[in-house]
């Protein structure tokens, strides 16, 4: 029995490892957007971007490792099921940062003058979203009450972010770039959009689970 | 005594359907190890029959009096009268098939007690009704305590993991102190076992259904049960526990099946949803009335066969 607690220990601390290690693939992100808008992709943001690798694959890792241990005897399923869900969910977001830092290393999307502020702008909206939504995350695992006041900045931060993505979206299409850096450019400002749309999501999944565990 | 064969093989058939009534959702949703289950699922069998089963011994015993003969033939036909239900997927009782035999016993030799009957015959229809009180009780009372707790998801899940294990060990007792008289109850008195000699031999023979078969039926009748959230499965298990364990201080032996159908009932009466649909209802219903009649019939008939051979 003793064994069976430990288990429930141990998959605590793995997930507690891995919500760490997203939040430095999504801090990476940032700074390498940043780096990337303020040099282009220079030596510094391919170290960065491999950092964001690295931190991503430590997540998967640790991900399969959860999965694992919650298959063989520890929590409830529904409590198995809960977590996984939004695991799976909140894995998104990590990468879908690797994919964005991926596409600017290996496509080197030419992000023009006119658009560089408003696109650092939706970066940063968009981690802060990923930032609200980690928080919800703790409150889950430390007072399941405050969930439902905590997801409704996470909702507020996505809908900027779509105001936000589709107000650049069209600036992008009305402007004289040529059809294919307007299709390149589209895609990115829809991949960091993306993670907002995430972080929603996960914030829906967290309502949803401390709903459940009201009798 | 080799007439007490008929009475082990009921307790080890009893300890094999009947353990999935309390340790089920544990051993289902892989939260226990099946033989950490079976363990403490027989521990707590055995403490139930021996410090708690001697009130069903004598409700049995001044029923109506047997001989080592006609206590064998009971434990036969009772056992045989479980596997035709159970071949049949009707919710079966031990408890009803026993006191189909030993009516069938007393009235064959005149020396049935109609008003021991008229209680144990009350207690069964009590059983779910009983089961389906204390669930709603239960769940409205814990609720509560459990939302005043505020607990976060890993607490919630520690405390229903071991609550599952407390209620699954609550109920084997009480499984141990209701049912062990079905067990080897019709052996007590007329110089047969003593109440506490047969408490020891059929708590142990349920310990032997647990271990030996209890595995495919606790993953079988567990799933069913896992389908509701844990707060749910807890309650219910609990539910069943406190029913059973009532009956056995009454002393009467009642069917745990029918008790955790109550609780379920309960549990769908509290949340406005249909838990257990018609045809179950309907299939307790049936066995109510067929699982004593055919105790009663076949019991009868060997009486009738074992008294014209001279064997009684």
């Amino acid at each position: 029995m003793s064994l069976f607690f430990r288990r429930e220990k141990e998959v605590r601390r793995l997930i507690g490892e891995y919500f760490e290690v997203a939040d430095r693939a999504i801090e990476e992100f940032e700074l390498a957007v940043g780096c990337y808008l303020g040099s282009g992709p220079c030596e510094q943001f391919r170290e960065i971007d491999a950092r964001i690798h690295a931190a991503e694959s430590e997540a998967d890792d640790l991900l399969r490792r959860i999965e694992k241990m919650l298959y063989s005897r520890s929590l409830l399923p529904e409590s198995r099921g809960d977590i996984l869900g939004l695991l799976e969910h909140f894995d998104k977001m990590p990468n879908l940062a690797e994919t964005i830092s991926f596409m600017l290393d290996t496509q080197q999307v030419q992000v023009g003058d006119a658009y560089r502020a408003a696109v650092a702008e939706l970066v940063e909206v968009n981690v802060e979203a990923y930032r609200l939504v980690r928080k919800t995350v703790d409150k889950l695992f430390s007072s399941p009450d405050e969930v439902g006041e905590a997801v409704l900045p996470v909702d507020e931060k996505e809908s900027e972010s779509d105001r936000l993505e589709g107000k650049l979206i069209r600036e992008v299409f009305a402007s004289d770039l040529d059809g294919f850096s307007k299709i390149m450019l589209r895609e990115l400002i829809q991949l960091i959009g993306d993670i907002s749309d995430s972080a929603e999501n996960v914030a829906g999944r967290l309502e949803i689970i401390s709903l459940k565990k009201r009798i | 005594m080799w007439q007490l064969v008929s009475g082990a093989y009921l307790g080890w058939a009893l300890g094999a359907n009947d353990a999935s009534n309390v340790f089920g959702t544990a051993v289902a949703s892989r939260m226990l190890k099946f033989w950490t289950a079976a363990l403490l699922c027989c521990l707590f069998v055995f403490l139930g029959s021996v410090l708690g089963g001697a009130e069903g011994m004598h409700t049995y015993g001044s029923m109506s009096k047997t001989t080592l003969n006609t206590a064998f033939l009971t434990g036969l036909v009772a056992a045989l009268t479980v596997t035709i239900m159970t071949w049949m997927r009707l919710p079966v009782s031990t408890s009803q098939a026993v006191v189909g035999a030993l009516i069938a016993v007393g009235l064959f030799f005149g020396k049935l007690q109609i008003g021991v009957l008229g209680k144990v015959v009350a207690c069964w229809v009590g059983t779910p009704i009983g089961a389906l009180v204390a669930a709603v009780i239960l769940y409205l009372l814990l609720g509560k305590v459990m939302n005043l707790l505020g607990l976060n998801l890993f607490q919630y899940d520690f405390v229903m993991r071991w609550g599952l294990v407390m209620a699954g060990s609550y109920g084997a007792y009480a499984l141990g102190a209701n049912n062990v008289a079905n067990v080897t109850g019709a052996f007590v008195g007329e110089g047969m076992l003593t109440a506490r000699q047969a408490c020891v031999i059929g708590g142990l023979s349920i310990c032997l259904g647990v271990v030996t078969f209890s595995r495919g039926v606790m993953l079988t009748v567990g799933s069913g049960l896992v389908k509701l959230d844990a707060f749910s499965a807890f309650i219910v298990i609990l539910a069943e526990a406190v029913t059973v364990h009532m009956y056995a201080v009454v002393g009467v032996p009642v069917s745990t099946s029918q008790a955790v159908v109550g609780g379920v009932l309960g549990i769908g009466l509290v949340k406005g949803v249909r838990t257990v649909n018609r045809r179950v209802l309907a299939n307790i219903l049936v066995a109510w009335v067929s699982t004593p009649v055919i105790a009663f019939v076949f019991t009868y008939g060997a009486c009738f066969l074992g008294q014209r051979l001279g064997w009684l």
